[in-house]
């Protein structure tokens, strides 16, 4: 019934309103991640390899920043034999009077974007008992011009060709490309930007390559051996956008980094500043009310911990201990507890000592524990809760800034890591900004929340900062 | 039946250490500085003086909220003075207290109901039906009807006369022999004051109910009790019954207080009022001897040198003063 | 000849809660030498009244209008600078409540009473502090004490200098607000002693305001009631204690304890009303003994009973 009364008053105020409103969304979607991928399960995506991850593309950006740029930002294009589809032409034909039988596949799909995709894999799936199939690949740009990229023996049952980073297809795609030129050429374009070029001689000459947009068509053909041998290939243009998110340079979807980093976030934010506050309070109010030594004891205590550099400190102790999120926790909150808010609870529970409400407490025989606990905790809770509240994105940002140290925890996702990977991985350098911006993005929504909620619950509290 | 008095007050004193630096000698500041009187089952006296007389800090210590430095404080024939606090908990069942801020005295965060149930909680009495009977019937002495819906309001919706009922509610919830009622009106509004004062006055006699008034305002005693006590810097300078006491005032200081109250006199005006200069000594260096000498109209050579013993005269009458000659 | 003269002065707050009317349509007039006590319990608009007639308001002031007429001039029609020039402690100073504890602790007392003088006029430091030594005098603490701290004097002398700094521009008018609350009953008459000598000596007039009415006797010629805002009695004194007019006022004579007489004490049931939500009628009407069906429905008007003795209040329509 109290809190029903504060969550209206706050309501009453715009800075109010905005926090509440982010901090709902925050907590819904954390309760919605944790539902939906448990645990164990973001765990295992987020150090998951290649395996989890391969059909995305690397580095991409999140899709909706095509609407911002209105170029059209290549997307994934995924063609399977196996689930068959437009475009698609699979046939095997036995050769009489052998095992062996001959393979043709045609894939062809339609490429409208503006932008060279960022990679190109072929993922084979065959069947064979003895000898892998035998193969050669052939590339159709959309104004007929055939490419021999490749002439290929499968290595084994699941193998990948790496269509841009083999060497093979460079120098195949070299030849063809000097032989349009009719002499050498400086500078190649990349496997994934040659394949999809117009090949005319001004461009391929100033390095000022122009997409040709159409109909490709990747054109296998090939031996296989064996009665039961079979091939499905799968092969995947990658885009350069990806998801909500993006993708960092494992692949892996941010969002999951960024879903399950609220939680995180929140729960790592939340439990710091609340356990630090109740336990100092507790022990503000014990040295308040009893004075003497006892008080003597904790208020030195308390400034030689306030004297002791706390972030040097701390990335100290990391560094030595390399502590897991909630070690750290347990040791950020182990540091801070004797700190400033002890000195300015004891203020107030030395003006609380002396209302006449203690004294009568006294005289009909209170206990100090029921008076600590019962009369003046209570009555000084309210105007120490908005600095919890204020102090939580202290906290959040304390991990964060240990994690893109390096000095976080290495495999729970948190908004820190994925700023973390995003230094390692050059992000600022090679210009994948969304990579540092989101989950800056979202630090800086969770501060503003918790600043807006702790700014309104103080002028809530405190009667001499509200405007009359 | 014993023939012993309820509350034996004698000689009490209460000092105070202050020390002005680490390695100072300690100074004392000497708020009661001998105080003796003693009084019955179901009386009600009036403690008066001005502020820094020690009337306040008598009242704490005789409710054993303070210790006595020397003296001796014996309630119903059991020697309190020097017991440990946690030895103490019958004595705060049979004693109460009712200070003059009603503002601060209820705690801010319970219900009413629940302020006035943190006694019988403490003291264990009865069980959760029982307390509520309790609890009601509380209320209903102190006139807070409807019990119900007052019981669940907080004190921030009281009303300043509201807020002291529940404060005496509390006082009395315990069925106390003695209660100490400390300035309990004058922070309420003049047209709330009689009600209140009337309201104890009623407690003390269907309860039969000790009361100590602390008052600095001699006008409302002859409302409230049979005797009045006069301190003055620590000491007690004067005691008789009420009417004796206001009629014939025999310590200079006591004249002085009732010279200095105005009744509502429209002549007022037209005259000044006979009253000595100064103000109360400082309780850390009292001046030697009688300690109003400096201020006395009437003070002689032995007043300055002596300490005057308390002179009994008759019709109950104590005073303290080299004026009336010895014993 | 008047020194003072309020018509209509209304003065309401606006709060989050709604609009305190603290003042509403006060009327009287103050003449030279002469002393008006404005009594009234807490919340009634005494201060509130004070401070309107010197212009200290609050920033949540919500209106603020009506005649205010020190010496001759239309104080209302000032701009605030105006008003501080030639109004504030030039013809009408105030010591406010409380105000023996806001002395500056860390200044010398000298230095605070001659500061008042200072900011209100030309003189330089040397003649004000020999201002300063007069009216100290004056207020009956010895020259020696202008190099003390305000932590050395006792609270009956921190009055006297909070006095003196209302004296020392000699207005024609000082407002006293509660002036002896926190004091000893023997240092208060000690106070009420000098404001006596002064009103003689100096031929000043004072606005007395207090919740203590036995208090008010000591200096008040003329009597006004506060109840809920507004002044329901203006009396004489003569006739004010013995014979007062407005039920309110018969009820709080009658609660007062006197020290000499033995006489019945009565209450007054309920409460004070608030200022945001006054009853409609007569503010009184709910814990007045005679309320009649009028009461309840329309606000009395000023009645006057004779000269300068005005009720406001039906039953004397």
């Amino acid at each position: 019934m109290y809190l029903k009364g504060i969550i209206k008053e706050v309501l009453t105020y715009k800075s109010g309103v905005l926090g509440v409103t982010i901090l709902v969304l925050l907590i819904a979607i954390s309760i919605t991640t944790i539902i939906t991928i448990p645990y164990d399960r973001a765990i295992e995506l987020w150090r998951g390899e290649e395996k989890i991850w391969i059909e995305n593309p690397r580095n991409a950006l999140p899709t909706w920043v095509k609407f911002l740029t209105g170029r059209n930002l290549p997307e994934n294009i995924i063609k399977d034999t196996e689930e068959g589809g437009i475009g698609i032409v699979k046939a095997i034909t036995p050769l009489h009077g052998t095992d062996i039988k001959k393979l043709y596949i045609e894939i062809s799909f339609d490429y409208q974007y503006d932008d060279f995709p960022s990679e190109i894999n072929i993922f084979f799936k065959s069947i064979y008992k003895e000898s892998a199939p035998i193969l050669k690949i052939y590339w159709v740009k959309p104004d007929k011009t055939s490419i021999k990229i490749l002439d290929y023996v499968l290595r084994y049952t699941n193998d990948t060709l790496y269509l841009t980073i083999n060497p093979v297809v460079s120098r195949s795609i070299r030849k063809h490309l000097e032989s349009v030129v009719n002499g050498s050429l400086e500078l190649i374009p990349p496997i994934n930007v040659a394949l999809f070029i117009i090949e005319d001689s001004d461009s391929l000459n100033s390095g000022n390559f122009k997409l040709m947009k159409g109909r490709y068509k990747l054109i296998i053909e090939g031996l296989l051996f064996g009665k039961d041998s079979d091939l499905d290939v799968r092969l995947i243009v990658y885009g350069k956008v990806w998801g909500l998110a993006g993708t960092d340079n494992l692949r892996r979807d941010l969002m999951i980094a960024l879903l399950w980093g609220t939680p995180v976030a929140l729960a790592f934010g939340l439990t710091a500043s609340i356990v630090t506050t109740t336990a100092s309070l507790i022990i503000a109010t014990i040295s308040a009310y009893y004075g003497g030594i006892i008080d003597s004891i904790i208020q030195r205590s308390t400034e030689i911990m306030m004297i002791i550099p706390f972030l040097p400190f701390l990335i100290m102790i990391d560094m030595f201990y390399e502590l897991d999120i909630w070690r750290l926790l347990l040791v950020i909150i182990a540091l801070s507890i004797l700190g400033a808010g002890i000195k300015s609870t004891r203020a107030l529970v030395l003006q609380v000592k002396e209302y006449p409400y203690i004294e009568a407490a006294k005289a009909y025989g209170a206990s100090s524990w029921r008076i600590i606990f019962l009369y003046i905790i209570p009555k000084i809770l309210p105007p120490v809760v908005p600095g919890m509240i204020s102090a939580v994105p202290v906290y959040v940002f304390l991990e964060a800034a240990l994690a893109m140290l390096g000095l976080g925890d290495p495999y729970i996702p948190t908004w820190g890591k994925v700023i973390n990977d995003a230094y390692i991985g050059g992000a600022m350098y090679k210009g994948y900004y969304y990579w540092v911006l989101e989950p800056a993005a979202l630090l800086i929504l969770t501060a503003f929340a918790f600043a807006s909620l702790g700014f309104t619950l103080d002028k809530i509290v405190n009667p001499k900062l509200r405007e009359l | 039946m014993t023939d012993q008095p309820m509350l034996k007050v004698d000689n009490l004193k209460k000092w105070f250490e202050m020390r002005k630096g680490f390695f100072a000698k300690p100074v004392y500041v000497r708020a009661v500085d001998g105080v003796s009187f003693e009084m019955q089952r179901g009386e009600a006296i009036s403690l008066v003086g001005e502020s820094g007389s020690g009337k306040t800090t008598l009242g704490r210590t005789i409710l054993r909220l303070l210790e006595p430095t020397d003296g001796k404080l014996i309630f119903e024939g059991k020697d309190i003075t020097h017991t440990d606090s946690a030895k103490l908990m019958w004595y705060r069942r049979e004693t109460g207290l009712v200070q003059q801020d009603p503002f601060g005295a209820l705690i801010p965060h319970f219900t009413v109901y629940r302020i006035l149930e943190e006694p019988l909680i403490i003291h264990k009495i009865g069980d959760k039906e029982e307390r509520r009977e309790i609890v009601y019937r509380a209320l209903e002495r102190v006139r807070l009807l409807p019990v119900e819906d007052f019981a669940v309001k907080y004190p921030h919706m009281l009303s300043g006369g509201q807020m002291q009922r529940v404060a005496i509610a509390r006082a009395i919830i315990l069925n106390p022999k003695l209660v100490v009622a400390d300035e309990p009106i004058s922070m309420l509004d003049a047209s709330v004051r009689i009600e209140i004062l009337n309201l104890m006055r009623e407690l003390q006699e269907t309860m039969r109910i000790s009361f100590i008034y602390i008052t600095h305002d001699l006008a409302t005693t002859r409302y409230f009790s049979e005797k009045i006590l006069i301190m003055y810097a620590g000491h007690m300078v004067e005691r008789a019954p009420t009417k004796e006491l206001l009629l014939n005032p025999l310590h200079p200081y006591t004249q002085a207080l009732l010279e200095a109250i105005p009744d509502p006199d429209p002549e007022n005006r037209k005259r000044f009022r006979k009253v000595p200069p100064g103000e109360p000594p400082s309780l850390i260096n009292p001046p030697p001897g009688c300690r109003f000498h400096p201020r006395c109209p009437h003070a002689m050579d032995i007043c300055r040198r002596e300490e005057p013993p308390e002179i009994a005269l008759e019709k109950g009458h104590y005073v303290r003063c080299w004026l009336y000659g010895k014993a | 000849m008047s020194i003072l003269e309020v018509e209509n002065l209304l003065l309401y707050y606006g709060t989050r809660k709604g609009i305190v009317r603290a003042v509403d349509k006060a009327s009287f007039t103050v003449d030279r030498g002469e002393t008006l006590a404005l009594v009234g319990e807490s919340g009634c608009g005494k201060s509130s009244l004070a401070k309107a007639i010197i212009r200290v308001l609050p920033r949540n002031v919500h209106t603020y209008r009506g005649k205010v007429v020190i010496d001759g001039i239309d104080t209302m029609k000032l701009s605030d600078s105006e008003h501080r020039k030639k109004i504030k402690w030039k013809k009408v100073s105030m010591v406010f409540q409380g105000a023996m504890n806001s002395l500056n602790p860390v200044l010398k007392v000298g230095y605070q009473v001659a500061e008042a003088l200072i900011l209100h006029s030309d003189v330089d430091m040397e003649e004000a502090l020999k201002r300063t030594k007069e009216v100290l005098k004056m207020v009956g603490i010895h020259e020696a004490f202008i190099d003390r701290y305000p932590f050395e004097l006792s609270g009956g002398m921190k009055q006297r200098v909070v006095i003196a700094m209302a004296l020392i521009t000699r207005p024609d008018i000082v407002i006293l607000d509660e002036p002896t609350s926190a004091l000893d009953v023997i240092t208060q008459a000690n106070i009420m002693n000098m404001l006596k000598k002064l009103k003689n000596e100096l031929n000043l007039s004072f606005l007395f305001i207090t919740h203590d009415i036995p208090l008010t006797s000591e200096l008040a010629d003329r009597v006004a009631v506060m109840y809920a805002g507004e002044i329901v009695e203006l009396s004489h004194a003569d006739d004010f204690y013995t014979n007062p007019s407005h039920p309110y006022s018969q009820k709080l004579i009658a609660s007062v304890p006197t020290l000499r007489s033995d006489k019945k004490l009565e209450f007054i049931p309920g409460e004070p009303p608030s200022l945001i939500n006054p009853p409609p009628g007569c503010r009184f009407h709910p814990r007045c003994p005679h309320a009649m069906d009028i009461c309840r429905r329309e606000e009395p008007p000023e009645i006057a009973l004779e000269k300068g003795h005005y009720v406001r209040c039906w039953l004397y329509d």
